[in-house]
């Protein structure tokens, strides 16, 4: 009788264990439903994923070849005041870069695969071949003419001459900027011939002017802080694009060391991830800055951060790299 | 056993060896049958050629008593030179057929004539079967699904369809263009490699594919050809093949997210597959790179215009990359590192299809938006009308494929 008692249990055991066994794998293949149909098979050939992966958060070895800066203690901070705009906003924005009807709400999903994902939403006013897009989470306007943006100009203005365009462009539209880097560059059409390298002929299409923020002397780095007009044809304006933030005075926050930045640095935990491998990079230039975001992003303050100017085996060129520099 | 027993089971094996000899019968007829079929066939097979310009003027002539197939290539570009091939059945008699050859879209419109042919041999049976194959040019300005229809008239010239007088007349159809008149996109991302850093989070599979898929496949009823991800993405799928699996050359619209470094051995830029290392991975394997060479001049199936989201690839590169698009339209992408970005496509897709942009201006306004100035995006168009005028399907104008394909790509490069 025990040794049958014992059996059942036995059994018991391994009815139980093989139900826990299928929920577990069940619960497997549920948390990794994204990628479930990569296997959907459309080539006749099976690939499954290598399940050796090794670990995606690499410590990235550091060598640091420049001075070391000073480390502040604390630096000023900033409220942004214009973290989004309405459509009453919008549309007397638009009125005065004449455009009288609309808009056009464009809505879409932050995460599209999520039912319940949070929508960002931007307004579009059309005057054909002109647009405006204004965009309701950081304030960004983009205008452009669709057809002489990109286009070869027979009747550029020098980069110079460019420059008082742009400028004349922002104070007509009552677009302020105090303390502003400026850049030029023309943009041209190449015809290469692939088969020699050889640039056959290179007409101009644009110069584009570039206004680069700078807050407290310090270079705002990342996607946001600027504005870009781009002059055609006879000095038209043909693009303009601003994600350039009002901010006010919030205080000061308090500056982690250089060291915890590094470290922060090694686990790779910047505010824009480079398309590159990176196992090892060389720090040629560290600075602070303050970091503006993409336009769809709702940020609420300015805050100081670590910038570190890197070499990495694989690229060519200095690429910046910037880690959170407050507590 | 009885007699009638007997002589019932006697007359039973007459019925037998009478229904065996039936049997024979049948069999040596159904041999003659075939045999004679078979004749008919070889006769059928007599080729002819089509030559001449015959001018417009339809008899009442009969010598060509049906068109029993017109067939041809399934798909072709403007300009190009296809071979129509016609079977049909009739005799010339002393004098040439005339033949003609005309084309409209299978949605409506009218027939546009194409060329004209004649034939002439010496015969004297009506029932001959002939087969010809006859040169047609494409006319420049075609594009979509079309019938290619063919007339036969005996005397004096060709007929137009339907007209009265014409002998026979048979139909084929064919796309022009590259492309097969579907929207479909493919993706490929990697988050993860072997031998180097990946994303974490996915950025790849969490952004690129997703966005891709809401705004081309759930809002714009695209078809996803193919999504491939980490060591999942394999070299074949860039289309380094020239036939089988075609890769992305099978989609109109990929895009990549993944790595771009430079091969430290070869020192070329090269898209880092799961297996990059540095320059040791297997250059020829399918998980180690993907580098200009292996797709030099191969993009010439359906593919319109590639979106290369990596560092670096288009750096010093952009004639060896450029030399891909064998009719492929465009090539996206850096000449400088780049890096992950949370708008980038919405603001690219929905510059394509809500403000009804072209590639190159939207990738411009994408690119200008997401990155700083240290970033240096590229665009690189197969011909000089594609880079200004190229729409996403159905936003506007998407120029011809380059046809024949030369050495000369058109590009712009700007930072952002």
């Amino acid at each position: 009788m025990k040794k049958k008692m014992k059996k059942n249990k036995l059994l018991l055991t391994l009815v139980v264990g093989a139900i826990f066994g299928m929920i577990f794998c069940a619960g497997i293949i549920y948390a990794q439903g994204d990628y479930k149909e990569n296997y959907v098979e459309n080539d006749g050939i099976t690939r499954v994923i290598d399940t050796a992966t090794k670990n995606d958060t690499r410590a990235i070895s550091i060598k640091i070849t420049t001075t070391l800066p000073p480390e502040p203690e604390q630096l000023p901070i900033y409220y942004v005041i214009d973290v989004s705009v309405d459509k009453d906003k919008a549309i007397s924005i638009a009125k005065k870069f004449n455009f009288d009807v609309g808009p056009k709400i464009i809505s879409y999903p932050v995460q599209p695969e999520k039912a319940l994902s949070p929508l960002k939403t931007k307004y579009l006013f059309k005057n054909e071949p002109c647009y405006l897009e204004i965009d309701t989470s950081g304030n960004a306007i983009t205008y452009a003419n669709k057809d002489k943006m990109m286009k070869i100009s027979d009747n550029l203005p020098s980069e110079s001459d460019a420059i008082k365009i742009a400028q004349n462009f922002l104070k007509r539209y009552g677009i302020s900027i105090n303390n502003a880097t400026i850049e030029t560059e023309t943009i041209y059409l190449n015809k290469l011939d692939t088969s020699t390298n050889e640039i056959l002929d290179k007409q101009p299409m644009m110069v584009q002017v570039r206004f680069k923020r700078n807050v407290d002397g310090m270079s705002v780095v990342g996607p946001g802080g600027k504005i870009i007009v781009a002059i055609g044809d006879d000095d038209e304006p043909v693009y303009f694009f601003k994600n350039w933030r009002t901010i006010e005075s919030a205080g000061a926050a308090d500056i982690i060391p250089l060291s915890a930045a590094i470290e922060k640095l090694k686990r790779l935990e910047v505010k824009d991830v480079p398309v590159t491998p990176l196992n090892s990079i060389e720090v040629i230039g560290i600075k602070i800055g303050y970091y503006e975001d993409i336009p769809s992003e709702e940020q609420t303050n300015y805050k100081p951060v670590w910038v570190f100017d890197v070499k990495t085996p694989a690229s060519t060129e200095t690429i910046q790299l910037c880690v959170d520099a407050t507590i | 056993m009885k007699k009638s027993e007997k002589i019932g089971l006697k007359s039973l094996g007459g019925e037998k060896r009478k229904k065996e000899s039936l049997r024979i019968l049948i069999a040596v007829l159904v041999i003659l049958v075939a045999l004679c079929s078979l004749s008919s066939v070889a006769s059928a097979a007599i080729s002819l050629s089509c030559t001449g310009d015959p001018s417009h003027s339809c008899s009442s002539y009969d010598s060509v008593s049906s068109i029993d197939s017109v067939s041809t290539v399934s798909q072709a570009n403007p300009g190009d030179t296809i071979t129509v091939t016609v079977d049909w059945t009739g005799w010339h008699w002393g004098d040439p057929n005339h033949f003609a050859f005309f084309m409209k879209l299978t949605s409506g419109g009218s027939w546009e004539f194409v060329d004209s042919c004649s034939t002439f041999k010496s015969d004297s049976n009506v029932g001959n079967h002939y087969t010809m194959d006859c040169p047609i040019t494409v006319p420049s300005g075609y594009s979509g699904n079309y019938y290619i229809r063919v007339t036969a008239n005996d005397y004096g010239g060709y007929c137009n369809p339907g007209e009265s007088g014409v002998d026979a007349e048979g139909s084929t159809t064919i796309i022009i263009g590259d492309d097969d008149l579907m929207k479909e996109y493919s993706v490929t991302t990697l988050d993860k490699y072997n031998y180097t850093t990946g994303f974490d989070p996915a950025y790849g599979a969490n952004y690129i594919y997703p966005k891709t898929k809401y705004w081309l496949q759930d809002k714009n009823s695209w078809t996803k050809k193919f999504y491939w991800y980490n060591s999942t993405v394999w070299q074949t799928d860039f289309g380094t093949q020239t036939s089988g699996y075609q890769g992305l050359d099978e989609a109109d619209y990929h895009i990549h997210f993944g790595h771009g470094g430079k091969d430290l051995i070869t020192e070329e830029q090269e898209i880092c597959l799961y297996e990059w290392n540095w320059g040791n991975e297997d250059h020829n394997g399918l998980k180690g790179d993907v580098a200009w060479d292996e797709v030099y001049n191969k993009w010439d199936l359906d593919s319109e215009w590639v979106f290369i989201y990596s560092c670096n690839v288009l750096n010093d590169s952009i004639g060896k990359w450029g030399a891909a698009l064998n009719k492929g339209h465009m090539i996206l992408g850096f000449t400088t590192h780049t890096f992950t970005n949370y708008q980038i496509l919405d603001t690219f897709y929905s510059q394509l299809i809500d403000n009804d942009n072209t590639m190159v201006n939207s990738y411009y306004v994408a690119t200008t938006s997401a990155f700083g100035g240290d970033v240096k995006a590229a665009a690189i168009a197969d011909t000089e009308d594609q880079f200004y005028h190229d729409h996403l399907w159905d936003q506007g104008e998407v120029k011809q494929d380059e046809s024949p394909n030369d050495n000369i790509v058109w590009y712009a490069e700007w930072s952002c």
